[in-house]
Parts: C-alpha cells; sequence; structure tokens
C-alpha cells in the first residue's frame, strides 16, 4: 500500500471490501486489524471511504462493530445510510464539490460527482447459529431495501440540484451482469486485464430464488442491476472478490439471457491488493482519474498502479471504450512465501 | 416571634445563579472532554472536511481491495513450517 500510495496522488483511498479475514479472528480483537489497514493512510492525511465484502462479516467479526473502529478516526467518510435488519452496513454516498464551493457552504453547492457504496454482505452472521448449531449464512447480494434507497436518493438529488450529477459506485461484489459479459468474452485488446477468474463468483451465487441455500444463482441481485442500469451518469461500478479478474467492460448491449438491458455502464474490478486470499496476482491498486473537464463527457481514465511501481492497463472509459484497441495485460504474478496459500 | 422569611425574589435569584453556575461548570466539563478524549468521541463530533476536486479540477482514487488481513496459513502449511 505503501509504495502504491507513493507513486500516486489520490485525493482518497477506496477499501472495496475483504479487509479482513473474519473467520480467522478472535471476537476480542477481530476489528482490530483495521489499524494496521489505515495506518499508511493516516501517515498521509488521506480520507476513506470502505465497502465490505462477504469476510468482513462473519461470527466472530460485526460490521457494525467494525465500522465503529473505522470512525474513530476523522478520516474515515465510511458511513451508513440505510438501517434494517440485516441489510449492511455500508450503504452511503459521498459528495464530492468543486474546489471553488466555498468551505462551509457545501449546502448550496451542486456536487461535481457522486460516489455510491453499497455493501452486498455475504459472509455469516454475528455470533449466531441455527437450530443444528451452524452459522447463518448471510445473502450475498445488495438487499431491496437498499436499492430503494439508492433510487429514491438518486432521484432526490438530482431534483434538488436541477440536473444529473455524474457518479460512481462501488460495491465488494460483482454482479450477474459482469458474469454473462465474461461468458460472452472478454477481448483482452478492448478490456484489458487479468481474465483468470473464470466464471466470477458474483451476487446471488448459490442461492435459489426462494431464498434458500444450495443453487447456482438466485436472480436476487436483478433488482440492484436494472437500479444501476436505470440511473442517469453513473459511469462505471468497481467491484472486487473475484482476485483473478482485473478488467473493465462495458455493458453496451443485451447479454444473452440477461433481464436487465446494459446501458453503457463500465462494470470494473481492481487489482487484489492483499497478502492474504488466494492467488499469486501481482499485488497493486486500481487509480481512477476523474476531471471536471472529463465528466462534461462522461470519461473516466483509469489504470493500475503494481506494488512494484509498475503501470499497467491504462484505459480511458469514454465513449468509445470497447473500440478503442490497448495493449493487453502482462498479468504479471507477485513471489513470496504466502502467495500460493488459498483460503 | 416569627422567623423572617426570604423574599420570593431573592429565592429566584439564587435559584437563575445556581442555574447558570451550573451550567457554566457543564461547559466546562463538556470542553475538557471534547479536547482529552476528541479522538475516541463518535465521529458526528468531528467536522469533516467535505471531499472536493483539486484547483486544477481533478480527483483521484486508489481503490485497494481484499486485503484478507488476520488470514492464517492452513493447518498443513504451518506444520511444515
Amino acid at each position: 500500500m505503501d509504495r502504491v500510495l507513493d507513486a500516486e496522488a489520490a485525493q482518497l483511498v477506496v477499501l472495496n471490501g475483504d479487509i479482513i479475514t473474519g473467520e480467522n479472528t478472535h471476537l476480542e480483537n477481530s476489528t482490530h486489524y483495521m489499524d494496521q489497514v489505515v495506518a499508511p493512510l493516516l501517515a498521509r492525511n488521506l480520507p476513506w471511504a470502505s465497502t465490505y465484502g462477504n469476510h468482513d462479516g462473519q461470527y466472530n467479526l460485526s460490521g457494525l462493530n467494525l465500522l465503529a473502529r473505522e470512525r474513530q478516526w476523522p478520516n474515515a467518510r465510511t458511513t451508513q445510510m440505510v438501517f434494517g435488519e440485516r441489510i449492511g452496513h455500508t450503504n452511503y454516498y459521498l459528495p464530492v464539490y468543486s474546489s471553488d464551493c466555498a468551505s462551509g457552504r457545501e449546502s448550496s453547492c451542486t456536487p461535481g460527482l457522486l460516489l455510491w457504496f453499497f455493501d452486498a454482505r455475504g459472509g455469516f452472521d454475528f455470533q449466531q447459529h441455527d437450530e443444528s448449531g451452524e452459522p447463518v449464512a448471510r445473502p450475498n447480494w445488495v438487499d431491496s431495501a437498499v436499492v430503494d434507497w439508492f433510487n429514491n436518493t438518486s432521484s432526490s438529488l438530482s431534483e434538488r440540484h436541477g440536473k444529473t450529477i455524474p457518479s460512481l459506485a462501488f460495491v465488494h461484489h460483482p454482479t450477474h451482469t459482469s458474469q454473462e459479459l465474461q461468458a460472452e468474452g472478454i477481448d483482452p485488446n478492448k478490456y484489458p486485464g487479468i481474465d483468470d477468474d473464470w466464471p466470477i463468483a458474483a451476487q446471488a451465487d448459490g442461492w435459489c430464488e426462494d431464498g434458500s441455500e444450495g443453487c447456482s444463482y438466485g436472480g436476487q441481485d436483478e433488482p440492484f442491476m436494472s437500479a444501476l442500469a436505470s440511473t442517469a451518469g453513473l459511469l462505471a461500478v468497481f467491484s472486487a472478490h473475484d482476485h483473478g479478474v482485473s478488467w473493465c467492460t462495458k455493458s453496451h448491449s443485451h447479454p444473452e439471457g440477461m433481464p436487465i438491458k446494459g446501458n453503457g455502464i463500465n462494470l470494473c474490478f481492481g487489482q487484489h491488493t492483499g497478502y492474504g486470499g488466494y492467488g499469486t496476482w501481482a499485488r497493486g491498486s486500481r487509480q481512477v482519474l476523474i476531471t471536471e473537464e472529463m465528466l462534461e463527457h462522461a470519461e473516466v481514465d483509469t489504470w493500475i498502479r503494481l506494488e512494484s511501481g509498475e503501470f499497467i492497463d491504462s484505459v480511458s472509459l469514454n465513449s468509445t471504450y470497447g473500440e478503442d484497441r490497448y495493449p493487453a495485460s502482462p498479468n504479471p504474478h507477485s513471489t513470496g512465501p504466502d502467495d500460493e496459500y488459498y483460503d | 416571634m416569627y422567623k423572617e422569611q426570604t423574599p420570593a425574589w431573592i429565592d429566584q435569584k439564587r435559584d437563575r445563579c445556581r442555574s447558570v453556575e451550573m451550567f457554566a461548570i457543564l461547559l466546562a466539563l463538556c470542553s475538557l472532554a471534547y479536547f482529552t478524549f476528541g479522538n475516541v468521541l463518535p465521529q458526528r463530533w468531528v467536522q469533516q472536511e467535505p471531499l472536493r476536486f483539486t484547483e486544477d479540477g481533478s480527483f483521484q482514487i486508489a481503490i485497494f481491495e481484499d486485503f484478507h488481513f488476520g488470514e492464517s496459513m492452513p493447518f498443513l502449511l504451518a506444520t511444515q513450517i
């Protein structure tokens, strides 16, 4: 993390889930690993915003306690805006204002950008057992109450400010749309990036339509996919979860079998960051550069900065993304004593 | 013989003084607590600067993910060390 932060000039760090492997932690100090994670950010006085992944919600690790741990620091922008039983915690949005919006007068300014954060849950309920003594699995999709909040809040913001505000979204689990688009084929020269996790694991995988477990896919992420596809100004969705995937693709067509029509939204994965977790892909971080000028053209630049310092897979998520040609990803792998460990 | 009673207006004035005194003590304690323990109070007590584009109109986000802090080695690998 230090090397990436030193090589780049970020205004915000996003921690996009699976920050902690909760199932390997003890109840008494499971949230304390967050102190180690954010130490480089505190040292640089960088703000951060988190989403939680399936490993961040486990029998000994509570999302609520983790959020409380984060928010002991002023740098943490992670918060909770939607409340309900078992719907997750990291559901919120952050506005980004222009530099000429006077400090303290933000309520009278229109944000130049909105950042949406969603909690797709997964993992297990905190300190809960079922009748047979087994941990209780949590649904691994964005809850419908959160989708309602997203739709209502997005509309409300547009109405209040009298315009569509460009936005980006972050959620640990990708939606099924990404899985379907992968199945159609990811051209390495149009969508450069790692494509080694096949098929990708996505929301609602492992669940049945009736909400029970044990099926391949239950479809419960359809409301969320529909909300994303119908949100004007949403330029890209950034997901994680699948360590062996790092491409950005564009939902420019109606994927075969998908009920939700794509609207040109870019669906991106990042670079696996941690020394923990499966796989030997080089560790790194996806960088996203937004300028006020580029937003007028609905464009965003993004690339991968590796721990080694290498700068790879740079693309422009613009109107011709998916037609433009780029060098294929070099897909380097890392070395180290833990690199062949599978969780 | 009767005991002269304190006029009511004096009692009211004393009550107001006591209220002001107690409010001042409370305010002082709160200030002391804030400046002493401000870093552990709920974050709603701390003013956060909203996110902004830089003066040149740019905003960069660094996304880190799948850290898996706290992950332990499997028993097999652990026994080989």
